[in-house]
């Protein structure tokens, strides 16, 4: 009975970290509908200035807390006057890069200035050591950050229904026309509630430096728990948001504590069952809404009306008809090897990024379903083309056919579930996405673990080619293979079914009224993106001889999602084009710094996102309209 | 200049500025593959702290060649970044060594690169067995995790401790760690009552340490990856208090490196460690090599067993190079390397003709402070140990 109420304490306290690092972030994204991936930057700088303050200048750590709190909230208010509020009416995935960006940023300037180390913490003494009540021993850090809790949800509330301010926000973010003409100042409104939610960053980073250890990644580690706390919740309800870090702490600790074999798996079933029960989060019932849902007016529904936004939409109907530039594009790749010799790996790794990208592009750019976990299926074929040769088949095209197909059935598997608001199929692709990782990382004798899979032996291609050190078979390879998938995807996106999948991404309500069958037809575009997913796994496989267990990672489904919208949402190409300008800077920033260039990568996003909205389509798309705009 | 023109000239699609030749003869190059950015951007950057120092002291020539380092970001140590750079650097580049190599995916998918290439791979980190058996270029000079957990569990058994429960991280190394030590100890006589393997994204290692000290034994085995993970392994047993319960605490050194050592606090006082290198170790080339680290980079940043491994790496190079006369081909280079002896801050080192892994001590160690910073002071020593993986 002593263990179970001290498993309770335990997941209770754990909740309570949760809520801290996390209710910063429901603010923004609940209340201001900002997609502020940047977050955890805020946090991890709220940490680095308590350590510091408490360090350096000898400050109480009780006296950190609000200082923390006050300067975060002053950088927050800065930033929300200098750049962040041109971007409210944004497409959401331009703040989703923006806020990437700052991130890079962020690590870059840590780094800088604290170096690459963990910082030592050294907090006060009387919040050391543990307590015993009642037969249970009890942390007392742990009992300190619980009655924060009790205290900051209480001063939100308060502070959100029963102030003037808190009126003025639900004024203002229901209707900002009818706010201002009231006399509400919205503008200064919503810099006061972005830096309420920096603020509050700020401080839940500073209470978490003694259990989260302190360093440059801060900014990137925690991102999925507070995405995972504040979906679940439902963003901008504060009382759900405390309920869903209490019930993921819980059930985290007693499953960690009663069950550990399967521990690491507990954490993303419960994330995804609840969204597929809830899928607008638990308390739908925002406080500054009433009664609507401010998780769905974030997504619209089914209908992924704002993510769609930087899918430029041709009124036109679509032509099939290859174009100059077009056929140029292919012709210069073919030349490449001639010209470059030295570049054949790096172009043959953007193709094949671009080929993943393009798997994507089909699902989030014709048919508007968002993913953040499609390097499940990626990983699918990886891992289905590196066992096939390991069994001793490495003939190349059947190690593709595995690929494609093993991630066709999990595709066809899992689109069974992705369904609800964008934000919650966001979130349940990414469930999909941390469990398969987690799984390939227990199989070892299968896949390898954590340590990959080598040993690799990949035949020549047709017979004739073998694999060579220079890199010109890989090159051909791949690029015979993602022009022949590029072909597949042009005539699809063209065809009725692909004209069906618009209407769907346009009006899913309108649809069915013509006699379309929306699910089935949302079922079969998701298993054709999975094995297209699952060939450009196969390809990195077969490309690369071994398959690391970074195939199915978040980062690699965060990455490719970054790439698309770099390259522009929609056009077959946003993918290929992204993945080429990331990965050719990142080579050149490397190269020039190899510590450093997150920060110039950073940089380059936040410059994208203010000077070339819709990526590098929406550039090309003005350098095309550019010269007639002007003429007519 | 031409580092930077040469992605250019890509996007263009111009000019064979890519696939210029090195010019031979004059100069020597060296890639270090290895993360100098992102997670394991501490251990990178240590061993290019290590490698730069070596060289500021012993100058920039070998047998009167110029000595040029490539350092190349793996990207978190991505395999196929890893590769592609590693073929970038053997073809492009046309480097004499191949080196860095921090995580095992990132040694694992390109030691195929060097048997090709034939050019020597010197692994400066990784440390999973069974990297160097993949080709006959390779070679390593860290330690492997059963080369230090394997005496830890014979003495273990020996010094008193019966009852051992252990906790190590749910990963391929995690589960070799386990399998090594427990066969040692209970080979030697030890119980092993019990073990709980932790998910490798927890953030809390509560519940874990908990059940370690609900099932009462006399110490606890552990091995989590170093960095994050290691301190927040360490907080927990601090909260827990397990050295009042009177468990002790039993790990491989990469938990309470020195790179760490510090941020765990005084909670990590009195564990005991084995390991491979401690900045500790009291030895005229140790205290040359920690007093030229400080003098060097000041006390920001603290000697570990990366700075070493990077340190040892390039005297390795530079005692075979001028062996040869600058003459640092693949097949002569490895020829050399076999049976090749050296005193490291680590202590006295061999390379073995056949595995080519180290053959060296292993240390016993105990956490103590000595001023503002803790130390792992040896106290035992298993002399010439191998990897038992072979």
């Amino acid at each position: 009975m002593t263990n179970f109420a001290g498993v309770l304490f335990d997941g209770i306290a754990y909740g309570s970290l949760l809520f801290l690092i996390s209710i910063g972030l429901s603010v923004t994204l609940g209340l201001m509908n900002f997609i502020n991936l940047a977050h955890g930057a805020f946090a991890m700088f709220g940490g680095y200035l308590c350590v510091t303050l408490m360090s350096r200048l000898g400050v109480p750590f009780l006296v950190t807390l609000p200082l923390t709190f006050m300067a975060l909230a002053l950088a927050g208010w800065s930033i929300e006057r200098t750049l962040v509020h041109r971007l409210y009416r944004a497409s959401p995935l331009d703040q989703v890069l923006f806020s990437i960006g700052l991130t890079f940023i962020s690590v870059a300037v840590v780094t800088y200035i604290w170096g690459t180390g963990q910082l030592p913490v050294n907090l006060p003494s009387y919040l050391g050591g543990q307590w015993k009540i009642a037969g249970v021993n009890v942390s007392v850090y742990r009992l300190f950050l619980i009655a924060l809790v009790a205290i900051i949800t209480l001063t939100l509330v308060l502070l959100l229904v029963r102030t003037r301010y808190g009126a003025m926000i639900r004024a203002a973010v229901d209707n900002a026309q009818a706010a201002g003409g009231l006399g509400i100042n919205v503008a200064a409104v919503f810099s006061a509630t972005f830096a309420l939610g920096t603020g509050l960053a700020g401080l839940g980073g500073a209470l978490s430096v003694d259990i989260l250890s302190l360093n440059p990644n801060y900014a990137l580690n925690y991102t999925i728990y507070f995405l995972f706390v504040v979906t679940v919740g439902g963003a901008g309800s504060i009382a759900g948001t405390l309920i869903a870090a209490m019930l993921l702490g819980v059930v985290t600790i007693a499953g960690n504590y009663y069950v550990p074999e399967i521990g690491g798996f507990v954490t993303y079933v419960l994330m995804i069952v609840l969204l597929l029960v809830f899928p607008g989060g638990l308390n739908r019932r925002s406080i500054l809404h009433g009664d609507t849902p401010q998780a769905a007016s974030f997504g619209g529904g089914p209908v992924p009306a704002r993510f769609r936004a930087t899918a430029s939409t041709d009124p036109r109907l679509p032509d099939a008809r290859w174009r100059p530039a077009e056929i140029a594009f292919w012709v210069v790749l073919a030349g490449i090897p001639f010209v470059t010799p030295g570049y054949n790996v790096l172009v043959t790794q953007i193709l094949i990024t671009g080929l993943f990208a393009l798997s994507l592009d089909l699902i989030m750019g014709y048919a508007g379903i968002v993913s953040l976990g499609h390097a499940a299926l990626f990983g699918c074929g990886a891992y289905a083309a590196g066992i096939l040769a390991r069994m001793g088949w490495g003939e190349p095209f059947s190690g593709l056919v595995a690929g494609g197909l093993i991630a066709g059935v999990v595709g066809y598997l899992s689109s069974f579930i992705i369904r609800g608001s964008d934000i919650a199929r966001l979130m349940v692709t990414l469930g999909i996405c941390l469990m398969l990782s987690e799984a390939a990382n227990r199989a070892v004798s299968i896949t390898g673990g954590a340590d990959g899979l080598g040993d690799i032996d990949i035949w020549r291609v047709l017979g004739l080619f073998a694999f060579d050190l220079r890199g010109f078979t890989a090159y051909y390879y791949a690029l015979a293979i993602v022009f022949a998938m590029f072909f597949l995807a042009r005539r699809l996106v063209a065809s009725p079914f692909g004209l069906g999948l618009r209407g769907i991404r346009e009006s899913h309500r309108r649809m069915p009224a013509i006699g379309a069958p929306v699910r089935r037809r949302l079922a079969t575009v998701y298993t054709i993106s999975a094995v297209v997913a699952g060939i450009a796994g196969a390809l990195l496989t077969e490309t690369t001889q071994f398959v690391g267990i970074d195939v199915v990672s978040f980062g690699r489904s965060s990455d490719i999602l970054m790439m698309l919208v770099v390259g522009g949402v929609g056009w077959l190409y946003g993918g290929i084009m992204g993945a080429a300008l990331f990965l050719v800077s990142r080579e050149i920033l490397a190269d020039m710094n190899p510590t450093y260039w997150q920060f110039w990568l950073g940089l380059l996003l936040i410059l994208l996102v203010f000077f070339a909205r819709g990526g590098l389509h929406g550039i090309l798309l003005a350098a095309y309209r550019g010269p007639r705009a002007r003429s007519a | 200049m031409m580092k930077l023109s040469n992605p250019i000239a890509l996007l263009l699609g111009a000019a064979l500025l890519g696939s210029a030749p090195a010019m031979a003869g004059d100069t020597i190059k060296i890639g270090f593959i290895g993360p100098y950015s992102g997670i394991y951007a501490d251990l990178g950057g240590k061993m290019q702290e290590g490698v730069k120092l070596y060289v500021k002291l012993h100058g920039d020539r070998i047998a009167g060649k110029k000595i040029e380092l490539l350092f190349r970001d793996d990207n978190n140590g991505s395999p196929e970044v890893a590769k592609r750079l590693t073929q970038e650097l053997a073809t492009r580049d046309n480097v004499d060594i191949l080196s860095g190599y921090v995580s095992t995916p990132s040694a694992m998918a390109s030691v195929s690169i060097a048997t090709k290439a034939k050019k020597p791979m010197l692994i400066v980190q990784a440390a999973t067995s069974g990297i160097t058996e993949k080709s006959p270029y390779a070679a390593r000079l860290s330690y492997t995790l059963g080369q230090v957990a394997a005496p830890l569990g014979s003495w273990a058994a020996k010094n008193g401790i019966k009852r051992v429960f252990t906790l190590v991280s749910d990963f391929g190394p995690g589960y070799s760690a386990q399998a090594v030590f427990t066969r040692t100890f209970t080979q030697a006589g030890g119980q092993i009552i019990g073990g709980v393997k932790v998910p490798l994204g927890s953030l809390e290692f509560g519940p874990f340490v908990q059940r370690a000290r609900d099932a009462k034994p006399d110490a606890i085995f552990a091995f989590v990856p170093a960095g994050q993970t290691a301190i927040a392994l360490m907080k927990s047993v601090a909260e827990r208090e397990l050295a009042k319960a009177g468990i002790r605490l039993i790990t491989t050194g990469d938990v309470v490196s020195e790179g760490g050592l510090d941020a765990i606090g005084n909670s990590a006082v009195g564990v005991i460690s084995a390991f491979h290198y401690s900045t500790a170790h009291d030895s005229p080339a140790n205290n040359a090599f920690i007093k030229a680290f400080t003098d060097a980079y000041g006390t920001k940043s603290r000697p570990d067993f990366m700075a070493m491994q990077g340190y040892d790496t390039m005297a390795t190079i530079y005692t075979i190079g001028n062996q040869l006369k600058g003459d640092l081909s693949g097949d002569k280079f490895m020829a050399a390397l076999k049976n090749f002896k050296m005193t490291s801050p680590r202590g006295p080192i061999e390379i073995d003709a056949d595995t080519r892994e180290v053959v060296q001590n292993v240390y016993i160690r105990k956490v103590e402070r000595r001023g503002d910073h803790l130390y792992n002071v040896e106290f035992a020593t298993i002399e010439a140990a191998r990897d038992p993986g072979k």
